[in-house]
């Protein structure tokens, strides 16, 4: 079982003085079947005195607080220890086909798994898109649906192309899927947008790569900053997660932070300064294989 | 069937039902039904006459009392008189108590609802409701999730829009369960409409609304349960809110702050007002800004109205709404198909009150329904954003593209059928006469003890067109008061100007000013004064220009010009000769464009009148309205015009406001701006006197008429007019009340009043300024017997660059919004 250290380091650097500031923070990595937080620290400078932990509507660790300290400089450092388990998969014949799935979602809709209609709707950063049809029409409609989510990673690969500076953070999906260049965030919307489009119910989860791969392994796209991928429920088999940016499910180097219905659920930092002009951002992620601190004990 | 008699009631000439719709004063068989005999009786013999009459006094009211509405028209927005028509809608006494059991049902089942939304989802997993309605609704906001649990109410305030369908039965045509907008000016509707039919008031058993008022305050500080003397703040868009009129006329209805998003700070898991005392804690807020739009951090990030930190301190539970955040997402049409069998679920009761059947598209039945009936539906999205679409008036290819849509994204759509509107007599101007309009009446509903209490009355609105397509205000609708009878005469005794007066717990807090209020009522004392002096200055050149000196000597007159221009931000040509400064400085004064003119003075003015509304009585209202037009575009109003409102509006400021710490931050403004504008008058006329040996008697004489101070110095020095005595009087004199000395003295007594916890150092700098005035004005006098024009300038230029530095020092300490700590609870 692998155990990840997280060093998650931004800083912003404000034009003028800040007088305050609001933030949210969407940073702790999750618990669940796969994967467990054992240490997360937060560092908030300049101090935030009222830092307080909520649970938001899709069970993510969310952080509020504010600054009231004049600043030019704001920065957030969080470091997590995550032991993390590759997910198993079921096995591709074991998964219906894409429109029995989508029945059996909406008869696990009515049953009482209300929450995943959210994932089957456009959300605020993935409208319905015209044109999205082109990208799914040579999918076999018989194919079993984890075939058909590897398939259309395929689609994504040979289709897209990956180029930070084709797109920044408020460009439409729209423009992505026409310029057919993005990052992380875009193909993990646009991806969104084609499982959605499916009928199944599918949401975004925002995470982080092993900065150096182990070896003989490449490394991945998107392991020096934060990475999103995308996750589908698949009636009987549960969340799947698939990254569309690598073209391959998540395995155990695929470590989640929050799960939403895009990005705007989960932005690792949300929030406004009161005063301070414009700023710059810097970013820094790192990734390491650490110590298990149940084996050193 | 026996054939109704073809002629209208004689009393109502020409009035005529319409075919297929219900209306309130005459029935099928044309006889009056009995609330309209009964009110028609009480107009005297002549109704037609009577109505008329109580039109003309209500406009006038309105005008006078300056009631508006915003209008949103593109880039622009401007108020407009309100719209209201004097004839009420009468509801008899059975009829109303049917319909408040309904209403109040509805309140208890939204209630419900929305706390089960907000909190444990029961009805969502038991697809009671339907996954969609929540899951795809914009409306339903995550971060609000878990609000619901608390033990207070999350609908506080519910409103209902109901009509008459055809056999006389009351439907809910929208329900209003997130910032519901208008409760204000049906209190003010009825204060006007009262007064225009004063019989009529008088011989009705009409329903006073004064004890849902109270109780509303009432219930609103019981929202907070832990604190004792809760405080209580209605949040406000602001001015440029449609109904901002109502949100100034609810706060001092209900005795607490009117605030904007920016008054507020939400740190420490709460919210806090900021005042010139410090930051306050808020424990209630009476909300008017849509949900989405109350907080920037966690809700629309666009959202220049909110509060950052609001939802926290909500889940905090340290600061309760009303309503609770998110109501909106069960306004959406597709929910009432579900209302009825949510009801029997909920509440275990049938429901009371029927709306329009609904048809919602995320149901295949209901789909196919929809598509087959296009012609005969109204056509709603089933999340708003777009308006309804009436299939029977759309063409075939039109109402094809629709089905398009409709087919593409089912759940987005719901069909309703169509409601034909009750209609009740309205006052129609161009033909003297009452005629049928269709109307919708909103009625409110508050939580208090456990329950809702409807408010006997409501807003009605009406179409003057006769459709009833949309009767939105926005869309040129007129309103009328509601009468709700009671079943037998009413005692008038405890009136509603009773709850006017402010509760306890609002004098409590009293002197906590808001520290934007003291911001407005401080400029609001500047431009007073400052408009004040420049239309006398302007009045009073005039004459100088008459004088027979003037005509030998015009350096007099032409300083007294060049002042003008300098007052106005003008520059004066050196070169110049008098009839080019006197013309210049009066074209200043009425140019728009010129920032510090005369004309643009009063439109500060009149925009400080505005913001400080909620501070002043109605009489300076009265005023705001009357100086309004004459800065507007194209008016080229007489000084005299706009100093004779002045005069009024400085009577009702200095004895009609309470003396509390926001008259003195008033009065701060008034004092710095007069002991300016004597500075700046010794500068312009005797420090730029070149006259040798020293100023002439001419110009020392004019010196004091222009400060207002000939005549109190003649009385004083029994007419010997010399440069010792002018400058002794209007510089160190403490008597003289538009001298400098007084000023500084009135300056010191303020300052010294004003809270200092904020930052007790530098208010102590600050009152140290205002100390080094007073010493300055008072050691003049010991050299004042000719000092020369130099020296003149040099005190002149330091006392200004003084009252310059107390101004930014006043500014820094109470307006600036410093986030200092909490000093108070």
């Amino acid at each position: 079982m692998p155990v990840y250290r997280i060093q998650h380091g931004t800083t912003y650097r404000h034009e003028a003085p800040a007088a305050s500031a609001w933030q949210t923070l969407h940073l702790r990595p999750a618990d669940d079947a796969d994967q467990r937080c054992l240490e997360f620290d937060l560092d908030i400078t300049p101090r935030a005195l009222d830092l307080a932990t909520r649970t938001d509507a899709f069970g993510n660790t969310l952080h509020v607080f504010s600054v009231r300290e004049t600043h030019r400089q704001f920065a957030v450092h969080a470091t997590s220890l995550v032991r993390r388990l590759a997910p198993v998969l079921p096995a591709a014949a074991d998964t219906l086909p894409v429109a029995a799935a989508r029945a059996a979602t909406d008869a696990a809709v009515l049953e009482g798994e209300f929450s995943l209609e959210q994932f089957r709707h456009p959300s605020p950063l993935v409208p319905a898109l015209p044109g999205i049809e082109a990208l799914l029409a040579d999918l076999d409609p018989a194919a079993p649906a984890l075939e058909t989510l590897a398939a259309l990673g395929e689609i994504f690969r040979e289709s897209f192309t990956f180029d930070p500076s084709a797109t920044d953070v408020s460009t439409p999906l729209a423009d992505v899927l026409r310029l057919r260049r993005g990052v992380c965030q875009d193909f993990a919307h646009l991806y969104l947008a084609c499982v959605r489009r499916l009928g199944l119910a599918a949401g975004y989860v925002s995470g982080y790569l092993l900065t150096r791969p182990p070896a003989g392994r490449a490394r991945l796209i998107g392991a020096d900053a934060m990475h999103a991928w995308v996750s589908v429920h698949l009636p009987g088999h549960g969340w799947i997660d698939f990254d569309p940016t690598n073209h391959c499910f998540a395995g155990d180097g695929h470590l989640v932070v929050a799960r939403g219905r895009d990005y705007a659920d989960v932005s690792p930092i949300r929030g406004l300064f009161n005063g301070g002009g414009r700023h710059a951002l810097f970013l820094g992620v790192t990734v390491e294989p650490a110590d298990d601190p149940v084996d050193t004990v | 069937m026996p054939t109704a008699p073809a002629s209208a009631p004689p009393v109502l000439p020409g009035y005529f039902g319409q075919p297929g719709r219900y209306d309130e004063a005459v029935a099928p068989d044309r006889t009056l039904r009995p609330a309209w005999a009964q009110f028609l009786k009480t107009l005297g013999p002549d109704p037609v006459a009577a109505l008329r009459a109580a039109g003309d006094h209500a406009r006038r009211a309105i005008v006078e009392q300056d009631v508006s509405l915003n209008i949103y028209s593109g880039e622009g927005s401007a108020a407009a008189a309100w719209p209201l028509d004097a004839v009420p809608l009468l509801l008899d006494a059975a009829d109303w108590s049917a319909l408040t059991a309904g209403l109040r049902q509805r309140a208890q089942l939204f209630n419900a609802l929305l706390k089960d939304l907000y909190g444990p989802q029961r009805l969502l997993r038991a697809g009671a409701l339907p996954a969609a309605l929540a899951m795809a609704n914009p409306h339903y906001l995550r971060a609000c999730a878990e609000l619901g649990r608390s033990r207070q109410p999350f609908l506080h305030l519910y409103a209902a829009d109901i009509a008459r369908s055809p056999d006389g039965r009351w439907w809910v045509i929208q329900d209003r369960l997130d910032a519901p907008s208008g409760l204000g000016y049906a209190l003010q509707n009825r204060l006007i409409v009262r007064q225009a039919l004063p019989a009529a008031f008088g011989q009705t058993p009409v329903r006073r609304l004064y004890q849902f008022s109270r109780d509303l305050r009432t219930s609103l500080d019981r929202l907070h349960a832990r604190s004792d003397s809760p405080r209580l703040v209605l949040l406000s868009p602001g001015p440029a809110n449609e109904s901002y009129y109502e949100h100034t006329y609810l706060a001092r209805h209900l005795g607490c702050p009117l605030v904007e998003g920016g008054d507020l700070l939400a740190r420490d898991h709460q919210v806090y007002l900021r005042t010139v005392g410090g930051l306050r804690k808020v424990d209630v807020i009476l909300r008017r800004i849509d949900s989405d739009f109350c907080d920037p951090l966690e809700l629309d990030p666009r959202s220049l109205l909110g509060v950052p930190g609001l939802v926290h301190a909500a889940h905090a539970g340290r600061v309760a709404l009303s309503n609770q955040l998110g109501g909106r997402a069960l306004e959406t049409t597709a929910l009432l198909s579900f209302l009825a069998p949510l009801c029997r679920r909920v509440l275990e009761q049938d429901l009371l009150l029927p709306n329009a059947a609904t048809w919602w598209g995320g149901q295949p039945e209901a789909l196919a329904y929809i598509l087959d009936n296009l012609h005969g539906l109204v056509l709603k999205p089933t999340f708003g954003g777009q308006p309804a679409r009436y299939g029977a008036v759309l063409s075939a290819a039109e109402r094809g593209a629709l089905a398009d849509r409709i087919r593409a994204q089912p759940s987005a759509w719901c069909g309703q059928e169509r409601v034909l509107l009750g209609t009740t007599p309205a006052w129609d101007p161009a033909a003297d006469a009452l005629r049928p309009a269709p109307f919708v009446t909103r009625v409110y509903l508050a939580w208090h003890e456990g329950d809702y209490h409807v408010m006997p009355g409501g807003l009605t609105r009406f179409n003057p067109s006769g459709e009833d397509a949309s009767v939105t205000l926005q869309g040129g609708s007129i309103s009328k008061d509601t009468w709700v009878l009671a079943p037998e005469a009413q005692t008038d005794a405890p009136g509603l100007h009773q709850v006017l007066s402010a509760p306890a717990s609002a004098q409590r807090h009293g002197a906590a000013t808001p520290s934007r209020l003291a911001d407005n009522l401080y400029w609001l004392g500047r431009y007073l004064e400052r408009t004040g002096q420049l239309s006398r200055l302007l009045e009073k050149l005039d004459p100088l220009l008459r004088d027979e000196i003037t005509a030998l000597d015009p350096r007099v007159a032409a300083d007294a010009a060049r002042l003008l221009l300098t007052l106005q931000d003008a520059p004066a040509p050196a070169r110049a000769g008098l009839d080019e400064l006197v013309a210049l400085a009066r074209r200043t004064a009425a140019d728009r464009r010129q920032p510090g003119g005369l004309v643009s003075n009063l439109l500060r003015l009149s925009r400080n009148l505005d913001l400080a509304k909620i501070r002043l009585p109605p009489e300076a209202w009265e005023i705001a309205r009357l100086l309004r037009p004459l800065g507007a575009e194209g008016a080229s109003p007489l000084p005299a015009a706009i100093r004779e409102h002045l005069v009024t509006l400085d009577g009702i400021v200095s004895e009609t406001l309470i003396h509390d710490t926001g008259w003195r931050f008033l009065e701060i403004g008034r004092r710095l701006e007069r002991a300016a504008h004597v500075l700046h008058l010794l500068r312009g006329l005797l420090g730029a006197a070149p006259d040798v040996p020293g100023p002439s008697e001419f110009r020392l004489q004019s010196c004091l008429h222009l400060a207002d101070s000939l005549f109190t110095y003649r009385a004083n020095f029994h007419g010997a007019i010399h440069p010792g005595g002018v400058l002794a009087w209007l510089v160190a004199e403490p008597e003289n009340p538009r001298g400098l000395r007084y000023q500084a003295d009135r300056l010191g007594e303020h300052l010294a009043a004003l809270p200092d916890e904020l930052a007790p150092r530098p208010v102590e700098q600050l009152r140290t300024a205002a100390f080094r005035l007073v010493s300055a004005a008072r050691l003049f006098e010991c050299e004042s017997e000719n000092p020369g024009p130099t020296r003149l300038i040099a005190f002149a230029d330091e006392q200004l660059a003084l009252l310059a530095d107390l101004n930014a020092r006043l500014a820094r300490i109470y307006f600036a919004h410093s986030d200092t700590d909490p000093t108070g609870a």
